[in-house]
Protein backbone atom coordinates (compact mmCIF):
# COMPACT_ATOMS: atom_id res chain seq x y z
CA UNK A 1 0.00 0.00 0.00
CA UNK A 2 3.01 2.27 -0.22
CA UNK A 3 1.56 3.93 -3.34
CA UNK A 4 -1.47 5.19 -1.47
CA UNK A 5 -2.13 8.86 -1.01
CA UNK A 6 -3.81 10.05 2.10
CA UNK A 7 -6.50 12.67 1.91
CA UNK A 8 -7.79 14.91 4.65
CA UNK A 9 -10.76 17.20 4.91
CA UNK A 10 -10.70 20.31 7.09
CA UNK A 11 -14.12 20.36 8.72
CA UNK A 12 -13.63 23.92 9.94
CA UNK A 13 -13.24 25.19 6.38
CA UNK A 14 -15.62 22.86 4.51
CA UNK A 15 -18.90 24.51 3.48
CA UNK A 16 -20.35 21.37 1.95
CA UNK A 17 -20.20 22.68 -1.62
CA UNK A 18 -20.12 19.08 -2.81
CA UNK A 19 -18.08 19.68 -5.96
CA UNK A 20 -15.68 17.06 -4.61
CA UNK A 21 -18.54 14.54 -4.61
CA UNK A 22 -19.14 15.05 -8.31
CA UNK A 23 -15.44 14.50 -8.98
CA UNK A 24 -14.80 11.58 -6.59
CA UNK A 25 -18.07 10.15 -5.25
CA UNK A 26 -16.32 7.12 -3.80
CA UNK A 27 -14.11 9.31 -1.60
CA UNK A 28 -16.35 12.23 -0.63
CA UNK A 29 -19.98 12.45 0.38
CA UNK A 30 -22.35 15.16 1.55
CA UNK A 31 -24.84 13.35 3.78
CA UNK A 32 -28.23 15.06 4.15
CA UNK A 33 -28.23 17.33 7.15
CA UNK A 34 -24.47 17.31 7.58
CA UNK A 35 -22.93 20.79 7.66
CA UNK A 36 -19.75 19.47 6.05
CA UNK A 37 -18.75 16.84 3.56
CA UNK A 38 -17.36 13.59 4.91
CA UNK A 39 -14.62 11.26 3.77
CA UNK A 40 -15.72 7.76 2.84
CA UNK A 41 -12.09 6.66 2.94
CA UNK A 42 -8.89 8.51 3.70
CA UNK A 43 -6.55 6.70 1.33
CA UNK A 44 -6.72 6.66 -2.45
CA UNK A 45 -4.69 4.76 -5.01
CA UNK A 46 -1.89 6.53 -6.81
CA UNK A 47 -3.73 6.20 -10.12
CA UNK A 48 -6.52 8.34 -8.67
CA UNK A 49 -4.15 11.15 -7.88
CA UNK A 50 -5.20 13.30 -10.79
CA UNK A 51 -8.87 13.23 -9.80
CA UNK A 52 -8.05 13.84 -6.16
CA UNK A 53 -5.87 16.82 -7.01
CA UNK A 54 -8.62 18.22 -9.19
CA UNK A 55 -11.15 17.79 -6.38
CA UNK A 56 -8.80 19.67 -4.05
CA UNK A 57 -8.35 22.51 -6.54
CA UNK A 58 -12.08 22.69 -7.24
CA UNK A 59 -12.94 23.19 -3.56
CA UNK A 60 -13.98 26.85 -3.13
CA UNK A 61 -13.32 26.50 0.60
CA UNK A 62 -9.86 24.97 0.06
CA UNK A 63 -10.70 22.29 2.61
CA UNK A 64 -9.12 19.28 0.93
CA UNK A 65 -5.48 18.35 1.41
CA UNK A 66 -3.57 15.38 0.13
CA UNK A 67 -0.39 13.94 1.39
CA UNK A 68 1.73 11.64 -0.70
CA UNK A 69 3.83 10.52 2.27
CA UNK A 70 3.49 6.94 3.43
CA UNK A 71 0.84 6.39 5.97
CA UNK A 72 2.21 5.29 9.32
CA UNK B 1 12.98 26.89 -18.92
CA UNK B 2 14.95 29.29 -21.07
CA UNK B 3 17.43 31.60 -19.39
CA UNK B 4 16.33 35.11 -18.51
CA UNK B 5 12.73 34.09 -17.98
CA UNK B 6 12.32 35.28 -14.45
CA UNK B 7 9.41 37.64 -13.96
CA UNK B 8 5.73 36.86 -14.31
CA UNK B 9 3.03 39.44 -13.65
CA UNK B 10 -0.46 38.09 -12.98
CA UNK B 11 -3.22 40.65 -13.43
CA UNK B 12 -6.01 39.62 -11.05
CA UNK B 13 -5.92 38.09 -7.55
CA UNK B 14 -8.74 35.91 -8.75
CA UNK B 15 -9.51 32.21 -8.98
CA UNK B 16 -7.86 32.22 -12.41
CA UNK B 17 -4.94 34.43 -11.40
CA UNK B 18 -4.08 32.44 -8.29
CA UNK B 19 -4.60 29.24 -10.27
CA UNK B 20 -1.98 30.46 -12.74
CA UNK B 21 0.42 31.22 -9.91
CA UNK B 22 -0.15 27.72 -8.52
CA UNK B 23 0.48 26.19 -11.93
CA UNK B 24 3.74 28.14 -12.35
CA UNK B 25 5.07 26.92 -9.00
CA UNK B 26 3.75 23.40 -9.52
CA UNK B 27 5.79 23.18 -12.72
CA UNK B 28 8.91 24.43 -10.96
CA UNK B 29 9.02 28.10 -11.91
CA UNK B 30 11.37 29.77 -9.44
CA UNK B 31 11.26 33.38 -10.61
CA UNK B 32 9.13 36.20 -9.25
CA UNK B 33 5.34 36.20 -9.43
CA UNK B 34 3.64 39.54 -8.88
CA UNK B 35 -0.13 39.35 -8.48
CA UNK B 36 -2.17 42.52 -8.86
CA UNK B 37 -5.50 42.62 -7.01
CA UNK B 38 -7.79 45.52 -7.89
CA UNK B 39 -9.72 45.14 -4.63
CA UNK B 40 -8.27 45.70 -1.16
CA UNK B 41 -9.61 42.44 0.21
CA UNK B 42 -7.43 39.41 0.60
CA UNK B 43 -8.38 37.12 -2.29
CA UNK B 44 -11.82 35.76 -1.46
CA UNK B 45 -14.34 33.31 -2.81
CA UNK B 46 -16.67 35.40 -4.96
CA UNK B 47 -19.48 32.86 -5.62
CA UNK B 48 -20.38 32.91 -1.92
CA UNK B 49 -21.53 36.52 -2.24
CA UNK B 50 -24.72 35.59 -4.06
CA UNK B 51 -25.06 32.29 -2.21
CA UNK B 52 -24.39 31.63 1.49
CA UNK B 53 -23.35 35.17 2.47
CA UNK B 54 -26.52 36.76 1.20
CA UNK B 55 -28.66 34.31 3.15
CA UNK B 56 -26.54 34.51 6.32
CA UNK B 57 -28.26 35.95 9.36
CA UNK B 58 -25.05 37.22 10.91
CA UNK B 59 -22.58 39.64 9.34
CA UNK B 60 -21.08 37.91 6.34
CA UNK B 61 -17.47 36.81 6.59
CA UNK B 62 -15.56 36.43 3.36
CA UNK B 63 -14.17 33.01 2.63
CA UNK B 64 -10.49 33.34 1.76
CA UNK B 65 -9.44 31.91 -1.58
CA UNK B 66 -5.94 31.03 -0.39
CA UNK B 67 -4.56 30.84 3.11
CA UNK B 68 -1.83 33.36 3.96
CA UNK B 69 0.48 30.36 4.50
CA UNK B 70 -0.10 29.16 0.97
CA UNK B 71 0.45 32.62 -0.51
CA UNK B 72 3.68 32.79 1.48
CA UNK B 73 4.75 29.28 0.46
CA UNK B 74 4.16 30.14 -3.20
CA UNK B 75 6.23 33.31 -2.76
CA UNK B 76 3.60 35.54 -4.30
CA UNK B 77 4.14 39.27 -4.32
CA UNK B 78 0.49 40.10 -3.78
CA UNK B 79 -0.32 43.77 -4.35
CA UNK B 80 -3.83 44.47 -3.14
CA UNK B 81 -5.52 47.62 -4.32
CA UNK B 82 -3.15 47.80 -7.28
CA UNK B 83 -5.08 47.37 -10.51
CA UNK B 84 -3.51 47.19 -13.94
CA UNK B 85 -3.87 50.48 -15.81
CA UNK B 86 -2.00 49.63 -18.98
CA UNK B 87 0.11 47.08 -20.79
CA UNK B 88 3.18 48.08 -22.78
CA UNK B 89 3.92 45.15 -25.04
CA UNK B 90 7.03 46.70 -26.64
CA UNK B 91 8.97 47.61 -23.53
CA UNK B 92 7.21 44.82 -21.64
CA UNK B 93 5.76 46.63 -18.63
CA UNK B 94 2.47 46.40 -16.80
CA UNK B 95 1.57 49.85 -15.51
CA UNK B 96 -0.51 49.92 -12.34
CA UNK B 97 -2.97 52.41 -10.89
CA UNK B 98 -0.20 53.31 -8.42
CA UNK B 99 1.99 54.36 -11.32
CA UNK B 100 4.32 51.39 -10.98
CA UNK B 101 5.84 49.97 -14.17
CA UNK B 102 6.33 46.27 -13.57
CA UNK B 103 8.68 44.55 -16.01
CA UNK B 104 7.67 41.10 -17.20
CA UNK B 105 8.89 38.12 -19.13
CA UNK B 106 5.34 36.78 -19.21
CA UNK B 107 1.94 38.18 -18.26
CA UNK B 108 -1.21 36.31 -17.31
CA UNK B 109 -4.30 38.48 -17.67
CA UNK B 110 -6.91 37.15 -15.26
CA UNK B 111 -8.80 40.30 -14.30
CA UNK B 112 -12.20 38.75 -14.94
CA UNK B 113 -15.33 40.64 -15.76
CA UNK B 114 -17.60 43.26 -14.31
CA UNK B 115 -21.36 43.52 -14.22
CA UNK B 116 -22.89 45.01 -17.35
CA UNK B 117 -23.97 48.48 -16.29
CA UNK B 118 -27.46 49.82 -16.35
CA UNK B 119 -28.05 53.47 -15.53
CA UNK B 120 -31.10 55.35 -14.44
CA UNK B 121 -32.21 58.29 -16.56
CA UNK B 122 -30.62 60.45 -13.88
CA UNK B 123 -27.24 58.86 -14.65
CA UNK B 124 -26.94 56.68 -11.54
CA UNK B 125 -25.31 53.31 -12.13
CA UNK B 126 -27.91 50.95 -10.73
CA UNK B 127 -26.77 48.52 -8.03
CA UNK B 128 -25.34 45.15 -9.04
CA UNK B 129 -23.68 42.37 -7.05
CA UNK B 130 -20.00 41.78 -7.65
CA UNK B 131 -18.04 42.78 -4.55
CA UNK B 132 -18.38 42.56 -0.75
CA UNK B 133 -19.28 46.27 -0.78
CA UNK B 134 -22.14 45.53 -3.18
CA UNK B 135 -23.23 42.73 -0.87
CA UNK B 136 -23.40 45.11 2.09
CA UNK B 137 -25.54 47.58 0.14
CA UNK B 138 -27.85 44.77 -0.93
CA UNK B 139 -28.24 43.33 2.56
CA UNK B 140 -28.96 46.76 4.00
CA UNK B 141 -31.52 47.50 1.30
CA UNK B 142 -33.23 44.15 1.89
CA UNK B 143 -33.50 44.90 5.60
CA UNK B 144 -34.63 48.49 5.08
CA UNK B 145 -37.21 48.09 2.31
CA UNK B 146 -38.39 44.48 2.65
CA UNK B 147 -39.11 44.57 -1.04
CA UNK B 148 -37.05 44.76 -4.20
CA UNK B 149 -36.91 44.21 -7.93
CA UNK B 150 -34.29 42.25 -9.79
CA UNK B 151 -33.58 43.20 -13.38
CA UNK B 152 -32.38 40.09 -15.19
CA UNK B 153 -33.01 36.44 -14.40
CA UNK B 154 -29.58 34.89 -14.84
CA UNK B 155 -27.75 32.84 -12.24
CA UNK B 156 -27.04 35.78 -9.96
CA UNK B 157 -30.55 37.19 -10.23
CA UNK B 158 -32.10 33.84 -9.35
CA UNK B 159 -29.71 33.12 -6.51
CA UNK B 160 -30.35 36.56 -5.10
CA UNK B 161 -34.11 36.05 -5.46
CA UNK B 162 -33.95 32.74 -3.58
CA UNK B 163 -31.77 34.20 -0.83
CA UNK B 164 -33.96 37.29 -0.39
CA UNK B 165 -37.15 35.27 -0.24
CA UNK B 166 -35.53 33.23 2.52
CA UNK B 167 -35.01 36.53 4.36
CA UNK B 168 -38.67 37.43 3.95
CA UNK B 169 -38.15 40.02 1.21
CA UNK B 170 -40.83 40.43 -1.47
CA UNK B 171 -39.10 39.92 -4.82
CA UNK B 172 -40.11 40.80 -8.37
CA UNK B 173 -37.97 39.63 -11.29
CA UNK B 174 -38.07 41.50 -14.60
CA UNK B 175 -36.64 39.99 -17.73
CA UNK B 176 -37.03 40.30 -21.47
CA UNK B 177 -36.61 36.52 -21.71
CA UNK B 178 -39.77 34.45 -21.45
CA UNK B 179 -38.15 32.07 -18.96
CA UNK B 180 -35.18 32.44 -16.62
CA UNK B 181 -31.92 30.94 -17.91
CA UNK B 182 -33.71 29.41 -20.87
CA UNK B 183 -30.69 29.51 -23.19
CA UNK B 184 -28.64 27.61 -20.61
CA UNK B 185 -31.23 25.12 -19.39
CA UNK B 186 -33.71 24.68 -22.23
CA UNK B 187 -37.44 25.31 -21.96
CA UNK B 188 -38.41 22.41 -19.73
CA UNK B 189 -35.80 22.87 -17.02
CA UNK B 190 -36.18 26.66 -17.14
CA UNK B 191 -39.92 26.21 -16.58
CA UNK B 192 -39.19 23.94 -13.64
CA UNK B 193 -36.84 26.51 -12.14
CA UNK B 194 -39.30 29.36 -12.67
CA UNK B 195 -42.00 27.31 -10.96
CA UNK B 196 -39.73 26.68 -7.97
CA UNK B 197 -39.45 30.44 -7.56
CA UNK B 198 -43.10 31.31 -8.10
CA UNK B 199 -44.14 28.60 -5.61
CA UNK B 200 -42.14 30.49 -3.00
CA UNK B 201 -43.64 33.85 -3.81
CA UNK B 202 -41.29 35.38 -6.40
CA UNK B 203 -43.19 37.42 -8.99
CA UNK B 204 -41.95 37.24 -12.56
CA UNK B 205 -42.64 39.84 -15.20
CA UNK B 206 -41.10 37.99 -18.08
CA UNK B 207 -40.91 38.53 -21.82
CA UNK B 208 -41.15 42.27 -21.47
CA UNK B 209 -38.16 44.50 -21.97
CA UNK B 210 -37.26 47.44 -19.80
CA UNK B 211 -37.38 50.90 -21.34
CA UNK B 212 -35.97 53.08 -18.57
CA UNK B 213 -35.45 53.48 -14.85
CA UNK B 214 -35.95 56.71 -12.91
CA UNK B 215 -35.73 57.59 -9.24
CA UNK B 216 -33.32 56.70 -6.48
CA UNK B 217 -33.04 54.22 -3.62
CA UNK B 218 -36.36 54.24 -1.80
CA UNK B 219 -38.45 55.07 -4.88
CA UNK B 220 -37.68 53.80 -8.36
CA UNK B 221 -39.96 53.67 -11.38
CA UNK B 222 -39.18 51.10 -14.02
CA UNK B 223 -40.86 51.73 -17.36
CA UNK B 224 -41.46 48.66 -19.47
CA UNK B 225 -41.82 48.53 -23.24
CA UNK B 226 -45.45 47.48 -22.92
CA UNK B 227 -46.14 50.92 -21.47
CA UNK B 228 -46.58 49.80 -17.88
CA UNK B 229 -44.71 51.29 -14.94
CA UNK B 230 -43.33 49.17 -12.11
CA UNK B 231 -42.65 50.93 -8.80
CA UNK B 232 -40.14 49.53 -6.36
CA UNK B 233 -37.97 50.84 -3.51
CA UNK B 234 -34.82 49.10 -4.75
CA UNK B 235 -33.48 47.54 -7.93
CA UNK B 236 -30.61 45.14 -8.41
CA UNK B 237 -29.32 44.51 -11.90
CA UNK B 238 -28.03 41.15 -13.02
CA UNK B 239 -27.91 41.41 -16.78
CA UNK B 240 -24.65 39.65 -17.45
CA UNK B 241 -20.99 40.49 -17.22
CA UNK B 242 -18.48 42.07 -19.55
CA UNK B 243 -14.78 41.28 -19.68
CA UNK B 244 -12.73 43.93 -17.86
CA UNK B 245 -10.60 44.97 -20.81
CA UNK B 246 -10.80 48.80 -20.85
CA UNK B 247 -7.26 49.06 -19.54
CA UNK B 248 -5.97 47.20 -22.62
CA UNK B 249 -7.24 49.80 -25.10
CA UNK B 250 -4.45 50.64 -27.52
CA UNK B 251 -2.15 47.94 -26.12
CA UNK B 252 -2.20 45.82 -29.24
CA UNK B 253 -3.87 42.90 -27.48
CA UNK B 254 -6.68 41.57 -29.64
CA UNK B 255 -10.06 41.93 -27.94
CA UNK B 256 -13.24 40.62 -29.54
CA UNK B 257 -15.90 39.73 -26.99
CA UNK B 258 -13.07 39.05 -24.52
CA UNK B 259 -9.32 38.71 -24.91
CA UNK B 260 -8.83 36.46 -27.89
CA UNK B 261 -6.55 33.51 -27.17
CA UNK B 262 -5.75 30.18 -28.73
CA UNK B 263 -6.63 26.93 -26.98
CA UNK B 264 -3.36 27.08 -25.06
CA UNK B 265 -4.24 30.49 -23.63
CA UNK B 266 -1.89 32.66 -25.74
CA UNK B 267 -3.00 36.09 -26.93
CA UNK B 268 -1.79 37.60 -30.21
CA UNK B 269 1.19 39.14 -28.34
CA UNK B 270 4.08 36.82 -27.45
CA UNK B 271 4.29 35.88 -23.75
CA UNK B 272 0.95 37.49 -22.93
CA UNK B 273 -1.66 34.94 -21.86
CA UNK B 274 -5.23 35.25 -20.63
CA UNK B 275 -7.18 33.00 -18.27
CA UNK B 276 -10.66 32.79 -16.78
CA UNK B 277 -13.72 34.73 -17.82
CA UNK B 278 -11.80 37.58 -19.44
CA UNK B 279 -10.56 35.19 -22.15
CA UNK B 280 -12.38 34.15 -25.30
CA UNK B 281 -10.66 30.99 -26.43
CA UNK B 282 -11.24 28.16 -28.80
CA UNK B 283 -12.51 25.22 -26.74
CA UNK B 284 -11.77 21.90 -28.47
CA UNK B 285 -14.69 20.12 -26.77
CA UNK B 286 -17.22 22.81 -27.54
CA UNK B 287 -15.96 23.33 -31.07
CA UNK B 288 -16.15 27.10 -30.88
CA UNK B 289 -14.68 30.23 -29.37
CA UNK B 290 -16.18 30.75 -25.91
CA UNK B 291 -15.87 32.79 -22.78
CA UNK B 292 -16.54 30.48 -19.81
CA UNK B 293 -17.78 32.40 -16.77
CA UNK B 294 -17.62 29.61 -14.24
CA UNK B 295 -15.55 29.26 -11.11
CA UNK B 296 -13.85 25.88 -11.52
CA UNK B 297 -13.05 26.75 -15.11
CA UNK B 298 -11.14 29.79 -13.89
CA UNK B 299 -9.14 27.66 -11.45
CA UNK B 300 -8.36 24.90 -13.94
CA UNK B 301 -7.64 27.05 -16.97
CA UNK B 302 -5.52 29.40 -14.85
CA UNK B 303 -3.44 26.50 -13.57
CA UNK B 304 -3.17 25.04 -17.06
CA UNK B 305 -1.76 28.30 -18.39
CA UNK B 306 0.66 28.53 -15.47
CA UNK B 307 1.89 25.04 -16.32
CA UNK B 308 2.21 25.93 -20.01
CA UNK B 309 4.26 29.05 -19.27
CA UNK B 310 6.61 27.30 -16.84
CA UNK B 311 7.13 24.32 -19.12
CA UNK B 312 7.43 26.30 -22.33
CA UNK B 313 4.50 24.33 -23.75
CA UNK B 314 1.36 25.21 -25.69
CA UNK B 315 -0.92 22.35 -24.63
CA UNK B 316 -4.57 23.13 -25.38
CA UNK B 317 -6.96 23.48 -22.46
CA UNK B 318 -10.01 21.26 -22.78
CA UNK B 319 -11.53 20.93 -19.34
CA UNK B 320 -15.25 20.20 -19.20
CA UNK B 321 -17.13 23.36 -18.17
CA UNK B 322 -18.92 23.01 -14.83
CA UNK B 323 -21.22 25.21 -12.81
CA UNK B 324 -23.32 24.94 -9.73
CA UNK B 325 -26.08 27.14 -8.41
CA UNK B 326 -27.80 27.15 -5.01
CA UNK B 327 -31.46 27.98 -4.76
CA UNK B 328 -33.84 27.27 -1.86
CA UNK B 329 -31.47 24.76 -0.30
CA UNK B 330 -31.25 22.86 -3.56
CA UNK B 331 -28.00 22.58 -5.45
CA UNK B 332 -28.02 22.28 -9.21
CA UNK B 333 -24.84 21.11 -10.89
CA UNK B 334 -23.99 20.86 -14.56
CA UNK B 335 -21.08 19.45 -16.53
CA UNK B 336 -20.75 20.39 -20.19
CA UNK B 337 -22.79 22.97 -22.02
CA UNK B 338 -26.25 22.65 -23.48
CA UNK B 339 -26.58 23.93 -27.05
CA UNK B 340 -29.61 25.43 -28.77
CA UNK B 341 -31.81 22.69 -30.20
CA UNK B 342 -30.57 19.99 -27.83
CA UNK B 343 -33.00 17.33 -26.71
CA UNK B 344 -33.22 16.67 -22.98
CA UNK B 345 -33.73 13.32 -21.31
CA UNK B 346 -34.36 12.58 -17.65
CA UNK B 347 -32.28 9.50 -16.89
CA UNK B 348 -32.60 9.43 -13.09
CA UNK B 349 -35.26 10.63 -10.69
CA UNK B 350 -37.89 13.12 -11.80
CA UNK B 351 -38.46 16.84 -11.72
CA UNK B 352 -41.55 16.39 -9.59
CA UNK B 353 -39.52 14.49 -7.01
CA UNK B 354 -37.05 17.39 -6.89
CA UNK B 355 -34.15 15.06 -7.55
CA UNK B 356 -33.08 14.28 -11.07
CA UNK B 357 -30.36 13.92 -13.64
CA UNK B 358 -30.96 15.25 -17.15
CA UNK B 359 -28.81 14.69 -20.24
CA UNK B 360 -28.58 17.11 -23.15
CA UNK B 361 -27.49 16.23 -26.66
CA UNK B 362 -28.24 16.43 -30.34
CA UNK B 363 -27.63 14.37 -33.47
CA UNK B 364 -25.74 11.65 -31.68
CA UNK B 365 -23.59 14.10 -29.71
CA UNK B 366 -23.62 14.25 -25.93
CA UNK B 367 -23.34 17.83 -24.65
CA UNK B 368 -24.17 18.12 -20.96
CA UNK B 369 -25.37 16.46 -17.76
CA UNK B 370 -27.45 18.50 -15.30
CA UNK B 371 -28.35 17.23 -11.86
CA UNK B 372 -30.27 18.21 -8.75
CA UNK B 373 -29.24 15.76 -6.06
CA UNK B 374 -27.92 12.62 -7.78
CA UNK B 375 -24.50 14.23 -7.63
CA UNK B 376 -22.77 10.89 -7.21
CA UNK B 377 -23.82 9.88 -10.71
CA UNK B 378 -22.20 12.90 -12.33
CA UNK B 379 -18.67 11.56 -12.23
CA UNK B 380 -19.08 9.09 -15.07
CA UNK B 381 -20.85 11.59 -17.33
CA UNK B 382 -18.10 14.08 -16.63
CA UNK B 383 -15.50 11.53 -17.73
CA UNK B 384 -17.55 10.77 -20.82
CA UNK B 385 -17.81 14.45 -21.72
CA UNK B 386 -14.07 14.88 -21.21
CA UNK B 387 -13.30 12.27 -23.84
CA UNK B 388 -15.95 13.47 -26.28
CA UNK B 389 -18.28 10.51 -25.72
CA UNK B 390 -21.41 10.06 -27.83
CA UNK B 391 -25.11 10.20 -26.96
CA UNK B 392 -25.34 6.42 -27.27
CA UNK B 393 -22.51 6.02 -24.78
CA UNK B 394 -24.31 8.38 -22.42
CA UNK B 395 -27.49 6.31 -22.77
CA UNK B 396 -25.55 3.10 -22.14
CA UNK B 397 -24.20 4.68 -18.97
CA UNK B 398 -27.69 5.79 -17.96
CA UNK B 399 -28.95 2.23 -18.34
CA UNK B 400 -26.38 0.93 -15.89
CA UNK B 401 -28.13 3.03 -13.22
CA UNK B 402 -31.66 2.83 -14.63
CA UNK B 403 -31.98 -0.48 -16.52
CA UNK B 404 -35.61 0.15 -17.46
CA UNK B 405 -34.84 3.60 -18.91
CA UNK B 406 -37.33 4.54 -21.59
CA UNK B 407 -35.50 6.70 -24.10
CA UNK B 408 -38.33 6.98 -26.61
CA UNK B 409 -40.56 9.24 -24.54
CA UNK B 410 -37.95 11.51 -23.42
CA UNK B 411 -38.41 15.15 -22.61
CA UNK B 412 -38.37 16.56 -19.15
CA UNK B 413 -42.10 17.23 -19.17
CA UNK B 414 -43.06 13.92 -20.65
CA UNK B 415 -46.61 14.85 -21.41
CA UNK B 416 -45.48 17.42 -23.95
CA UNK B 417 -43.21 15.09 -25.83
CA UNK B 418 -43.51 13.35 -29.09
CA UNK B 419 -41.65 10.06 -29.01
CA UNK B 420 -38.46 10.13 -31.00
CA UNK B 421 -35.04 8.60 -30.88
CA UNK B 422 -31.90 10.65 -30.97
CA UNK B 423 -30.64 10.89 -34.53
Amino acid sequence: MSDNLSVSLDGTRCKSYGICVSVMPDVFDTPPGSPTAVLLRDAVDADEREDLEEAARACPAQAIALDSGRKP
Amino acid sequence: MTGGFERVVVVGASAAGLGAADGLREAGFTGSITVLGAELHQPYDRPTLSKALLVAEEDPRLLELRSPERIEANRLDLRLGHAAAGLDVDRRYVVTTYGEALPWDAVVIACGSRPRELRSLGGEVLPALRTPEDLRVLREAAARYGEMTLIGSGFIGLEVAAALVARGVAVTVLDALPLPLEPVLGTELATHLRDLHTARGVRFRSAVAMASVTGQPGAYEVRLTDGSVHRTPFVLTGIGAEPAVDWLAGSGIEVTGGIVTDAAGRTNVPDVWAAGDVAAFHHPLLGQRVRVEHWTHAVEQGRHIGLNIARGETTPYQGVPYFWTDQYGMRFQCYGRRRAGDRSLVVEGSLDAGEFLVLFGHAGEFHAAFACGRVRSLRDYRKLLARGGTWDEALALARTNTPALDTTVSCVNRKECTPHEAA
